[in-house]
């Protein structure tokens, strides 16, 4: 008995060796290759993997790491993403980096008036290419695939129409055998005069004169056939006249975006306003559909009813469906002239409720569908969570004579909050965002007023979407990344008051 | 006495399933419009009736038929069960570690893994993308366009709520049972897969249905990282018939939801013998 | 255990990136319906050539933000299909190359499409046109009403909203769809300088757009049109034969005639004499600026898509109005489509600016409350045009 865990220990402690090495070998290559970040990255991961299995204190970590990796790979570092994004000038325009938008401008073509084209013959065997034959009316050249081009006479040639029937010895190449080859060469511009050519089609090579040329020293970009110039300003090169050219790049502007919100009243002017109905909206949701839920588990929790499995598969439907089909399906519902709601209601009674135009009911409405979509997942958890209540204290309950109702609140509830309570504020997190569902549903109506951009029905983050997608021009992901960042802030703010509460609840655990 | 217990106890009986009843038609009712689209011809959302006025099969032959519908269907069961296995696995870990294990450390754990995930993922979608594409420069199969990458991605919400969720649940698994097994020589890992896991079932259940059926809705992220309509998963798939304004293909898209949900339903109904065989309790019992 | 070595290090070391655009290949993102043509044309192309041609189906709604984030990663396709107003945006940011038309290709176009594709220079090659007509059913409306005064005649005789049924509809509220009325007096959205549009003039409540409104605007106050009128309940109303006529655009045909509705297609009726001037929607290919393989997109673009066949093989998979004239030519006797012609024949491009992000919600807003009458249409469209002036800040 004794026995089996030396082994163990020793098959560990030889696979970890064992990997070390490989590590060791590995940074080697990547140091040889030059590839720091991978060699920072493996030797940081094999250190961290040493002193996990190696150090006592780092025993519990153990059973973490594998999942704190993958959050912090897949949630945190675009977290952090968003933060820096926040931070920058990032949007429709300057999307690039700054050596990416000097590279396109300074790849701005001209062609020369009048054009200058090179049709050209390939020669080689088949797949590979030795050289193309250039013809430039009188001014022809031999181009070589790394790009040399070289005067006809240095080369022999064995003429047949005006074109060469071999170079070098390389016969012709035609079609099919010739197109993938060349085509290797797209790309490569080979200076010619004061521009280049290039491959222009698959049997031209064209001349082309640069639009702008960059000046590093400067930091400037000059038009060719103007001579403005063209300084860096806000991301963007600008000429004195004002003219800015796309694209520009992206650049740090510090607190700029946050600056603005506050700033400006057409990004923080119907704030309170959205946030309260977004409180609200998060919290009823939740309430609702957790007592739907927890209520239709009890139900089918209970051992008598015959068809339970089959009542709770079919009780599940709601969440088994694309949400996108069954909110536009409950969309068609709500409609006010031929909607099946109002077609009933008046049949019966002869009114019709403006489900999704008056604010009131698009709250409702909304809050309905959510609960349609929700209460499945509660009543899931719910389920399971039922299942951890030891028997015997409802049966310590039922000596002291406690009724059913007293039962439940004293017993089942407090238990069950045990383990669901952090799936509620996960569900308050996720409704409180949830911004597929509004976007479905009501896309924020009823209009309020016009361009405030905040509907009556929206969630911080769907006005959010709204301020950042609708901005001068196109969409401003920097602006939209601080808001994100805003909106976690207040998330968090609002949550920490029921964390109070978890820890209480774990105190309550720990007693029993 | 014994004759009016049995009045109450059919009348309660009646009740039950008239309640249940009462919430299956609340639940089926949309779900039920779902089914009529799929089976009318117009492909229309707006012109959608129960029962339509000429059903037709025709969706469902031609999404089987003309595009790849079994594959994408594969992809998802793939995908899904993979990521709901693995994600059960680590969160049962963590879980055993914040229930069983005082470190430092511990409680500022706890707080910052439901924090984080309360973060909206407005633009976290670009950081991935850029991460993964960087990845799959390096490693091909993990990249860009890969299922395993995907499931990588997945996997970065597996501890969260779910964490949380099961350590309440190993709260309450009485720690004596383990005792024991550590008496006999286990050490603490095979303490908990052999004697806590199997405990745990019901949550353990509970939690790959619950993450089968979210990584089985999940579009966003599949979308941006899966090209190809080989590659597609059902719910990336069926969005093809859609986003063209007004030419939605309602009809499609209900057909491919329709067998996607019959999926998900046997896959639930598979499991949930699973989910009520709670070892340490009988719940509530009258 | 060297040679799984080796296999750890080739895959931890090697590979490229089999998804994005590679030199040599030609790949295409487009979604579901054109799909197939693309392949069809693309093996024409390999066998043609020797060059692989793979056409990726992405859902349309989603190409253009992909293609956003996939080209500068290097991750995109050598072209993508999509609409003619995603250009100033991608275009702006640096995303599209340029197209060189040439001269005699160029002619081949509808002049308009190709306009509509230009920003600054032109970055698409259209292949479909449409936009919004009056759609009647000719049950109801034998011969469609050449003036604003004639449709009012019919609607007043067709609406009784108690069976329910309407002489005339339009969606509202929906920017797209009140353009042709703000537009039929001279009203418009953003003026032209230098034959380029100025985002610094917004004509949203220029006098001509208000007026326009105001048209729009009786037929709610007059309670001919009810307020919130969406495209579930229209298509609904009118496939039960339950509307006269609608503006609306090709897409509402197939419905219509799903419930046995008999359709016309007009344009729409002139108001005092103003001609309406519906927007143009555009869709074509576009070229990345990351594409590896501009030499052979071009030659793809020009000799294989920008032909008959090609054109025609679009047109017959989902039949929009073509922009290639020979095909169009080809298929104008089709009087649905004659009629949809017709109309945009006298509308505008939809603005393919980006700053046109800034002009719908505002635009959106402002025709809701004229709908549901609480403000005159002078009023919302002076604070929607307001705040779009000052969220373009424009001096």
């Amino acid at each position: 008995m004794r026995r089996i865990p030396a082994v163990g220990t020793w098959a560990k402690g030889g696979l970890l060796a064992l990997l070390d090495a490989l590590v060791v070998f590995w940074c080697v290559l990547f140091a040889w290759d030059g590839r720091w970040a991978f060699l920072a990255l493996t030797a940081g991961g094999a250190l961290l993997l040493n002193a996990l299995l190696l150090s006592r204190r780092a025993y519990p970590f153990r059973y973490l790491a594998p999942g704190l990796l993958f959050l912090g790979l897949m949630v945190v570092y675009p977290m952090g993403y968003t933060v820096y994004i926040s931070f920058t000038n990032y949007a429709t325009g300057n999307l690039l980096p700054k050596r990416e938008a000097i590279r396109l401008l300074t790849e701005r073509e001209i062609v020369p008036d009048p054009p200058r084209r090179f049709p050209f013959t390939g020669y080689g065997t088949p797949g590979s290419l030795y050289a193309l034959y250039l013809r430039g009316e009188g001014e022809d050249y031999v181009l070589f695939p790394d790009g040399r081009l070289s005067a006809p006479q240095n080369h022999r040639l064995v003429f047949s129409d005006g074109v060469p029937e071999s170079v070098d010895g390389y016969p012709q190449l035609l079609g099919r055998d010739l197109f993938p080859l060349v085509a290797q060469l797209q790309g490569r511009r080979i200076p010619y005069r004061e521009g280049w050519l290039r491959l222009a089609t698959l049997r031209e090579f064209g001349f082309y004169l640069p639009q702008y040329r960059y000046d590093p020293a400067a930091d400037t970009l000059v038009d060719q056939a103007t001579g403005k110039v063209y300084t860096p300003r806000e991301g963007r090169f600008v000429a004195p006249d004002g003219e800015a050219l796309d694209p520009g790049w992206v650049e740090t502007v510090g607190l700029a975006n946050y600056v603005r919100f506050f700033r400006d009243p057409l990004y923080h002017g119907a704030f309170v306003r959205v946030f309260l109905w977004n409180v609200a909206w998060a919290v009823l949701s939740v309430a609702f559909s957790f007592a739907l839920g927890l209520a239709l588990a009890l139900l089918l929790n209970d051992r008598g009813l015959r068809l339970r499995k089959v009542y709770r598969s079919l009780l599940i439907v709601p969440y088994a469906l694309p949400a996108f089909i069954s909110v536009l399906i409950w969309r068609a519902f709500f409609n006010q002239e031929l909607g099946l709601f109002n077609q009933t209601l008046f049949s019966w009674f002869g009114v019709k409720v403006p489900w999704l135009q008056n604010v009131f009911w698009a709250r409702f409405s909304l809050i309905l569908t959510n609960v349609w979509l929700t209460y499945p997942y509660m009543m899931l958890v719910s389920l399971g969570a039922l299942q951890s209540i030891p028997g015997e204290l409802y049966e310590a309950a039922k000596v002291d004579g406690a009724g059913s109702w007293r039962r439940f609140t004293h017993v089942t509830f407090p238990l069950l909050m045990i383990s669901v309570s952090p799936l509620l504020i996960g569900s308050f997190a996720f409704t409180f965002n949830n911004f597929t569902l509004i976007w479905l549903l009501t896309r924020g109506e009823p209009v309020v007023e016009i361009g405030s951009r905040a509907g009556a029905t929206d969630i911080l983050l769907s006005y959010a979407y709204k301020l950042a997608f609708e901005g001068a021009r196109g969409n401003e992901w920097s602006m939209a990344s601080a808001l994100a960042v805003l909106i976690f802030l207040i998330v968090i703010l609002v949550s920490g008051v029921s964390f109070a509460r978890t820890r209480a609840l774990e105190e309550v655990s720990r007693g029993l | 006495m014994a004759s009016r217990r049995s009045l109450g106890w059919w009348a309660r009986r009646l009740l039950r399933n008239f309640l249940a009843w009462v919430a299956i038609a609340f639940a089926l009712f949309p779900a039920l419009f779902v089914v009529g689209t799929s089976f009318n011809p117009t492909n229309n959302l707006s012109a959608t009736r129960m029962i339509p006025d000429r059903p037709t099969l025709v969706h469902y032959r031609v999404l089987v038929r003309d595009y790849p519908f079994l594959t994408w269907l594969g992809n998802t069961v793939k995908v899904a069960g993979i990521t709901s296995v693995v994600t059960v696995f680590l969160c049962a870990l963590g879980a055993y570690a914040f229930s069983r294990f005082r470190f430092r450390g511990r409680r500022t754990s706890l707080l910052t893994l439901l924090l984080v995930q309360m973060f909206p993922q407005t633009l976290g979608m670009v950081a991935i993308f850029l991460l993964l594409n960087t990845l799959g420069k390096h490693l091909p199969w993990l990249g860009v366009n890969t299922h395993p990458g995907l499931i990588l991605v997945y996997l970065g919400g597996a501890m969260g709520f779910n964490t949380w969720f099961m350590k309440g649940y190993f709260d309450t698994i009485p720690r004596s049972l383990e005792e024991s097994a550590l008496v006999d020589g286990a050490t603490p890992f095979q303490a908990f897969v052999r004697v806590v896991l199997p405990l745990a079932r019901p949550i353990l259940a509970v939690v790959v249905v619950i993450q089968f059926i979210t990584i089985y809705s999940e579009y966003l992220l599949a979308s941006i990282l899966l090209k190809g309509e080989r590659m597609y998963t059902l719910s990336v798939g069926l969005r093809l018939f859609l986003g063209d304004n007004y030419r939605d293909r309602w009809g499609m898209f209900a057909a491919g939801a329709v067998l996607g949900a019959l999926l998900i339903l046997a896959l639930f109904y598979a499991l949930q013998s699973q989910i009520v065989s709670g070892l340490t309790g009988g719940a509530v019992k009258e | 255990m060297r040679k799984l070595a080796c296999f750890v290090l080739a895959v931890a070391l090697g590979g490229g990136l089999a998804l994005g655009a590679e030199k040599g290949k030609i790949t295409i993102w487009a979604d579901d319906t054109r799909t197939p043509v693309f392949q069809a044309v693309g093996e024409l192309y390999t066998l043609a050539t020797g060059i692989p041609v793979e056409v990726v189906q992405i859902s349309f709604g989603d190409i253009r933000g992909q293609f956003t984030t996939a080209a500068p990663a290097g991750a995109g396709p050598d072209i993508i299909i999509g609409a003619h107003d995603w250009v100033g945006e991608l275009a702006a940011s640096g995303l599209l190359a340029q197209i060189r038309l040439p001269a005699a290709l160029a002619a081949q176009f509808d002049r308009v499409t190709l306009e509509a594709f230009t920003y600054g220079v032109l970055y698409g090659l259209p292949y479909a046109r449409e936009g919004i007509a009056l759609v009647y059913n000719k049950k109801l409306v034998p011969t469609p009403p050449k003036t604003w005064a004639e449709l009012l005649a019919m609607a007043r005789k067709l609406t009784d909203p108690t069976k329910p049924q309407y002489g005339f509809v339009v969606q509202n509220p929906d920017p797209y769809h009140s353009f042709p009325f703000l537009s039929a007096k001279g009203g418009y959205i953003f003026g032209v300088k230098d034959g380029k549009l100025n985002p610094c003039d917004v004509g949203l409540d220029s006098a001509g757009a208000i007026a326009g409104a105001k048209v729009l605007d009786a037929l709610f106050e007059e309670g001919l049109l009810p307020a919130g009128l969406g495209w579930d309940t229209w298509t609904s109303l009118f496939a039960q034969g339950r509307i006269g006529m609608v503006i609306t655009g090709p897409w509402a045909i197939g419905i219509a005639r799903g419930g046995g509705i008999d359709v016309g297609v007009a344009p729409i009726p002139t108001i005092d004499g103003g001609v309406p001037k519906p927007f143009v929607g555009v869709q074509g290919v576009m070229v990345s600026a990351y594409s590896p393989n501009l030499a052979l997109v071009e030659d793809f673009l020009f000799n294989f898509f920008a032909t008959y066949s090609t054109m025609m093989a679009l047109y017959k998979k989902d039949p929009r109005i073509p922009a290639f004239l020979p095909v169009y030519d080809a298929v104008k006797d089709d009087p649905i489509l004659r009629g949809f012609a017709e109309s945009i024949a006298n509308g505008v491009p939809m603005p393919n600016i980006p700053q046109m992000s800034a002009v719908w919600g505002a635009w959106y807003d402002a025709m809701a409350l004229i709908g549901d009458q609480t403000k005159e249409p002078a009023v919302a469209l002076k604070e929607a045009a307001d705040k779009i002036r000052a969220t373009l800040q424009c001096k």
